[in-house]
């Protein structure tokens, strides 16, 4: 592998992390604050 | 994967949510599916849902082809538990075995092609099952607990895989380090070729489902306050974990260790599906409890198999329930007899290349066709302040204001690039067939007339239904 095909699997890997990260906590806060919302009522 | 990650940005997330928000629109008018979704955005237009016809055929096709290929799964997990592939410990050991299995040749593993027959026949009785219970009790179920389990699990191979460093030292330069690179290193020369850009949108939508009408019927029963954007969002990025991360990880990089660069090639013309069967065979042999482990990494690419090609099967299902009716068995029973029946070349036809000529149009073509025009249904007849607006109902995140101007100008003019620059440089050999075998010329004339019966058949129903609807408004 090419030092240029380090780079392109480092930046990649690394948005397609951050962009699943940032889903799954706004995914997981929705949940609870419709959860908090369910117990209110 | 420069064009990959390009498609991605400009194609597949602003498909992603165009799909999702005119799904959910159409729904509230009780639509589900492309024809009635394309007409309640432009009503005026008596022939968009012609176009929306692409919605259901589309599916169909894969549906066709994907099915055999999953019931190639299956058959491969049990062979795994049974050791029947372990006395292959080569690569053409084990390409022979797939073909034997395939029936494209009788040889040691396969006299016939009744167990692969058998194997399709389980499949293909189990997806008509799912789809008959639903999509909570069937679809949801066997998503739930299964795609968790192969996340685990996948990453568990993407860590043996990454550690194979050079499995033969004879040949130093088949090693994971290259894999990854023959994935990875970016290749200029090949950003001109139009081949590479439909390509890579056609693997984008393929992946993410969009461009096949699948998303439309899901997003359809969705209520006007339930989130699109973080859905949609979500969706792309839990599939580009699982696609290029861990499957990107796993296939290609153990295949150049264990083949090189000019075997995967190789063997990758043989077919688009065969690479995964015969690589990963190889590489779960190499590992202690291989048995146990090819059972499990097949069974559960087989039930990610099946959630797929179930949800290939709704637009046609759901169609025929919405517009004619139908109840859900009816409707399961029609798509399943005419299904059964345009199955049965690609499964006894395989060495003819019908399952590469069906994925190009079902797979590709269609998807690229679909999406585009749906993209300007949207951005230019829906409106861009309308789709906005409809976007962020009930939306749990804003999405970034820039695509407003990529879904308006950037998403269409890519896609009509592509589909311009691909008739410019491919029309004429691919329509000629003029790439493939003279013996095979025949076989795949008589699929692409089998494909013009389908869509002209679904294109008499859609004007079957607005002709019913016309007699009962008078």
């Amino acid at each position: 592998m090419r030092p240029e095909g380090w780079i392109f699997i480092a930046i990649s890997w690394g948005a397609i992390l951050s962009l699943f990260a940032y889903c799954m906590v706004r995914t997981l806060q929705h949940k609870n604050n419709k959860d908090q919302n369910n117990n209110d009522k | 994967m420069i064009p990959y990650f390009v498609a991605l940005f400009l194609l597949g997330l602003p498909l992603m949510w165009i799909e999702w928000t005119i799904g959910r629109f159409g729904g509230g008018f009780g639509h589900s599916t492309a024809p009635g979704i394309f007409h309640t955005i432009w009503n005026k237009n008596k022939f968009i849902k012609y176009f929306g016809v692409i919605g259901i055929f589309g599916p169909t096709v894969i549906f066709i082809y994907y099915i055999y290929v999953e019931s190639w799964l299956l058959g491969y997990s049990f062979f795994a538990l049974l050791g029947k592939y372990k006395a292959c410990t080569t690569e053409e050991a084990m390409v022979a075995f797939l073909q034997g299995y395939q029936g494209v040749v009788k040889n040691e593993f396969f006299s016939s092609i009744a167990p692969s027959y058998f194997f399709f026949l389980v499949t293909f009785l189990l997806n008509v099952l799912v789809v008959h219970c639903g999509i909570s009790k069937g679809i949801e179920r066997v998503c739930k607990y299964g795609l968790m389990v192969l996340f685990i699990f996948a990453a568990v191979l993407v860590v043996r895989v990454l550690t194979l460093g050079t499995p033969d030292t004879a040949k130093p330069d088949y090693n994971v380090a290259n894999g990854l690179g023959f994935l990875w290193n970016p290749d200029w020369s090949a950003l001109a070729s139009a081949k590479v850009w439909l390509a890579a949108s056609g693997q984008i939508f393929f992946t993410l489902s969009c461009g096949i009408g699948v998303i439309l019927t899901y997003a359809s029963y969705l209520t006007k306050n339930d989130d699109v954007a973080l859905s949609g969002l979500t969706a792309a990025a839990t599939n580009e974990v699982a696609e290029v991360i861990l499957g990107g990880s796993i296939v290609i990089p153990a295949a150049v260790a264990f083949f090189g660069p000019t075997g995967i090639a190789k063997i990758a013309k043989g077919g688009a599906f065969n690479l995964g069967f015969v690589t990963m065979p190889l590489v779960l042999q190499k590992v202690a409890f291989g048995e146990i482990l090819g059972f499990m990494w097949f069974m559960l690419l087989f039930i990610a198999g099946v959630t797929s090609s179930i949800s290939l099967a709704l637009p046609a299902v759901v169609f025929l329930e919405d517009e004619f009716n139908f109840s859900k068995g009816k409707a399961s029973l029609v798509f399943g007899t005419v299904t059964f029946v345009l199955t049965q070349p690609v499964i006894f036809l395989l060495a003819r290349g019908i399952v590469d000529e069906l994925h190009f149009w079902g797979g590709t073509f269609c998807l690229v066709v679909f999406a585009t025009i749906e993209t300007i249904l949207f951005g230019w007849v829906f409106g861009m302040e309308k789709a906005w607006t409809e976007m962020h109902t009930g939306s749990d995140i804003t999405i970034p204001r820039i695509y407003r101007f990529i879904i308006k100008y950037i998403t269409p003019a890519f896609l009509l690039f592509i589909l311009s620059f691909w008739f410019w440089q491919e029309w004429t050999p691919v329509i000629l067939l003029r790439n493939v075998p003279a013996e095979n010329v025949p076989y795949l004339i008589g699929i692409r007339l089998m494909l013009v019966g389908l869509f002209a058949v679904l294109a008499f129903l859609v004007w079957v239904v607005w002709r019913r609807k016309k007699v009962r408004s008078l």
